[in-house]
């Protein structure tokens, strides 16, 4: 959601978005529609064989085998210019240093078409996550970490804390920001 | 990663609609 609300700059730095994961076609139709991602190129892959395995970020035992929390940002020459690994299911960085990655590239704006799914949208989205949960589980996690940081001592330990309130921050932000676009 | 082979660098680089960069998303799934 961060990247997607960001797209137009990520555009203007010419680059695309794809979003992967092992969902299929049709759960991942749904989460688009539901999100307002079409700026996003949603792919499935399954068994994590065309990407998620090749890439080494791929954890085989949970769920029986789902993607690791990632980025990966690929030049136009085939060069990996930027990668980030979460180490957990709630570990996703704040976008600057993306940022500061995608537009050292210094390349042309792209304008890629809509992403429209070759699958039917499911009718009813009533199992998906629901945009209007989204807020309030990041600022439970933003609040949550904000307490544990103030009872923390260890400088380590609380600024990993303040890391995470800054990431449910600025997904708060972002989600606001998308919200107001959705209508 | 040597491009011209089916890698999957060069796979994520066939899923753009242009001559740009790409950054690909992973995520757990399910939502």
């Amino acid at each position: 959601v961060r990247l997607a609300s960001n797209h137009e700059r990520l555009h203007a730095a010419g680059v695309e978005l794809v979003a992967i994961s092992v969902d299929d076609e049709v759960r991942q139709a749904g989460m688009a529609r539901r999100w307002g991602l079409s700026p996003v190129r949603m792919v499935s892959d399954p068994d994590g064989a065309r990407f998620l395995r090749p890439l080494e970020l791929f954890d085989p035992v949970e769920r029986g085998g789902i993607a690791l929390p990632a980025m990966v940002g690929i030049g136009p020459d085939g060069t990996e210019f930027y990668r980030y690994r979460g180490r957990d299911f709630a570990d996703r960085t704040n976008d600057d240093d993306l940022f500061t990655a995608v537009e050292a590239l210094g390349l042309a704006p792209v304008d890629p078409p809509p992403h429209r799914p070759s699958v039917e949208v499911p009718a009813d989205l009533g199992g998906f996550f629901r945009p209007e949960d989204f807020a309030a589980y990041f600022r439970g996690n933003l609040f949550g970490a904000q307490a544990i940081a103030g009872r923390l001592t260890d400088p380590d330990a609380r600024a990993v804390a303040l890391q995470h309130r800054d990431m449910a921050k600025a997904t708060v932000d972002a989600w606001q920001e998308w919200r107001t676009r959705l209508g | 990663v040597r491009l011209g082979e089916r890698t999957p660098v060069r796979e994520l680089l066939d899923l753009r609609s242009s001559d740009g960069a790409i950054v690909a998303m992973l995520y757990r799934g399910d939502w």
